[in-house]
């Protein structure tokens, strides 16, 4: 009763001035929000309906024809086996490193804090730059890696040339590119937790390694299921490192979904409408996976 | 803070930790400091091969066994050979137009949203939170085609315009600052609206100062993310008086292969901004990275 006798101090008509302030501070936001990201979703289930280059004049409709189209076409089923190969060894391998670099830097140090600020720097790095650093890093001829590789004993190391090894490569680079930001991300969820409970786990006479397992990993539940779910949409996603270190090479082995997307609409022959279809499988299946770690984020947190 | 004397030998009435606690201590850390490093290197070697790769000359480059160091300094032959190939000033001054033309806006349009829907109370706010927050989920990657068109349909196609105004309002810009704005004390615009300020000098004079190092972080976070966008400028930038540095770079050295010391020039010179950007708001970048996550 009280809360309602104090909202009545103020009177109906600036309650409604301050709506309107509200309604105007949103407006810019709201407007460039559907009109560049909500229409073009929404637009994208009409465009993939379509047989169409840019020319809307000459759009010709055809149904679910170029869903159809999408499933028989072999180098786009090849392009979905490439993602899923590159999401299934690119982020258990993330979260591994992440949790583990995240438990050893967890205390503020100052030797901590040197290494996390080395392993955050590529996220500065553009795409290009890491692609380019490292296609010449591991270039057959001139790459001080490929060097080093040779010098240690592994003979003949040409591995972005390779049709079974450029791929592992690609996920290589990737987390050398981001396993910095999983580690902080990690570093913050552990930093968050209360000493108290360390210490009552000391008390019982538990080692590090046993507290790791017992205390900070169950606490870091949440932040750890995050990641899982933005590294798997990320990973569905993988664009630009492909495209700036391999473009899709050798032989079409690391032509991952968005890159052959990307191919179909801007260079081969702006098949928009046929490139739109296979981007809504992407969705639905970046959907499946939002929906299944929702589910699982809310069964462990009850 | 954690006390690690308390947490190691957790009843000992002594403060000091005897030597032998230390000396193993010491011994254990070892292999996690070898890996600690082993990790730097991995990460530093290729980044900094890359940048002495720019003094290298031609001959040096190609010569075999590959050096790590340069013998002499050959940087200013690399980068002259670097503005005749490619308008790399033309793209620098276009990627600061993209990076700061969007940041701006992006600041104002989203902090003000996240203002509104932290501090009043109007009808359809949960539905307009519900919309933003759908926003999210949609990839970039699933919208471009349908965005290109509907850039190319408005005539922006190759234009400051296309580049910039789609890539202003951000949910998640939104969202960190509506949470800013949400920590800061009940009430506060109560005194200034008796003191008969009006709505927007609340928001622009006292509530838009007192959560500054959000704003920092998307400023840096928001330039950062410009400058180093492929995706976007290649899809509606393809001009080439309109490339930006990434898709400039991405372009010119996929096509010369063979140019290997004007490659590791342009592409270090072209990280110097972002890299004095890093050195001085570090926290502000792992703070926007801590707090929200990956974005994509």
């Amino acid at each position: 009763m009280t809360s309602v006798g104090s909202r009545r101090l103020r009177s109906k008509s600036f309650e409604r001035k301050l709506e309107r302030t509200a309604y105007l501070f949103i407006l810019p936001a709201a407007i460039l929000l559907i009109a560049f990201c909500i229409v073009p979703m929404l637009g994208s289930f009409w465009v993939s309906m379509q047989k169409m280059g840019v020319d809307l004049g000459q759009a010709e409709f055809v149904g679910l024809d170029n869903y159809t189209k999408a499933l028989s076409d072999r180098r786009f089923i090849q392009s979905i086996g490439i993602t899923l190969k590159y999401t299934a060894v690119e982020v258990p391998l993330q979260m591994i490193i992440g949790v583990l670099l995240s438990a050893l830097l967890a205390k503020n140090t100052r030797l901590n804090k040197l290494f996390r600020s080395i392993y955050f720097l590529p996220v500065v790095a553009s795409a290009v730059t890491v692609g380019v650093t490292w296609q010449l890093v591991l270039h057959s001829n001139i790459g001080i890696f490929t060097y080093w590789l040779k010098w240690l004993g592994f003979a003949d190391v040409n591995l972005l040339n390779n049709t079974s090894t450029a791929i592992y490569v690609v996920v290589f680079v990737a987390i050398w590119k981001t396993f910095g930001i999983s580690a902080i991300i990690l570093v913050s969820a552990i930093q968050n937790i209360p000493d108290s409970l360390f210490e009552a786990s000391a008390l019982d006479g538990a080692g590090k390694v046993r507290q790791f397992f017992s205390v900070t990993l169950p606490s870091i539940m949440p932040s750890f299921w995050f990641l899982l779910m933005t590294r798997i949409i990320g990973s569905l996603q993988m664009f630009d490192i492909v495209y700036t270190m391999t473009g899709g090479g050798p032989s079409r082995s690391t032509t991952t979904m968005v890159v052959y997307i990307y191919d179909q609409a801007f260079n081969s022959m702006n098949k928009t409408g046929y490139a739109t279809a296979m981007s809504e499988f992407l969705f639905a299946g970046i959907m499946l996976v939002t929906a299944l770690m929702y589910y699982i984020m809310n069964k462990t947190s009850d | 803070m954690r006390n690690e004397t308390m947490k190691s030998v957790p009843l000992a009435h002594n403060r000091k930790t005897p030597p032998a606690v230390v000396a193993k201590r010491i011994i254990r850390y070892i292999p996690v400091f070898i890996l600690l490093v082993f990790f730097a290197f991995l990460l530093l070697a290729p980044l900094l091969w890359m940048c002495l790769g720019a003094f290298k000359s031609d001959p040096e480059v190609l010569t075999y066994p590959p050096r790590f160091f340069p013998v002499g300094n050959n940087f200013l032959k690399n980068w002259e050979n670097v503005l005749q190939q490619i308008d790399f000033w033309g793209m620098t001054v276009n990627t600061a137009i993209y990076a700061i033309g969007t940041t701006i806006p992006a600041m104002f349009v989203n902090a003000l949203a996240g203002y509104a829907f932290a501090r009043f109370r109007f009808r359809g706010k949960n539905f307009l939170f519900l919309l933003f927050l759908a926003t999210m989920m949609i990839p970039f990657q699933v919208i471009m085609v349908p965005l290109y068109l509907e850039v190319y349909y408005i005539g922006w196609l190759n234009s400051f315009w296309g580049l910039i105004i789609p890539k202003i309002a951000s949910a998640y810009w939104i969202f960190l600052c509506r949470a800013a704005f949400e920590g800061l004390p009940k009430d506060l615009e109560d005194a200034a609206r008796i003191d008969g300020m009006n709505e927007f000098g609340i928001f622009t004079r006292i509530m838009l100062p007192l959560i500054t190092p959000t704003m920092i972080t998307v400023l840096l976070l928001s330039i950062n993310n410009c400058w180093n966008d492929l995706l976007w400028p290649m899809i509606v930038a393809s001009k080439s008086s309109m490339r930006t540095l990434s898709n400039g770079l991405a372009i010119f050295i996929g096509n010369r292969t063979d140019n290997y010391s004007s490659a590791f020039t342009a592409a270090a010179v072209s990280m110097i901004p972002m890299l004095i950007l890093y050195l001085f708001g570090q926290k502000y970048f792992v703070a926007g990275q801590a707090t929200s996550g990956i974005k994509g």
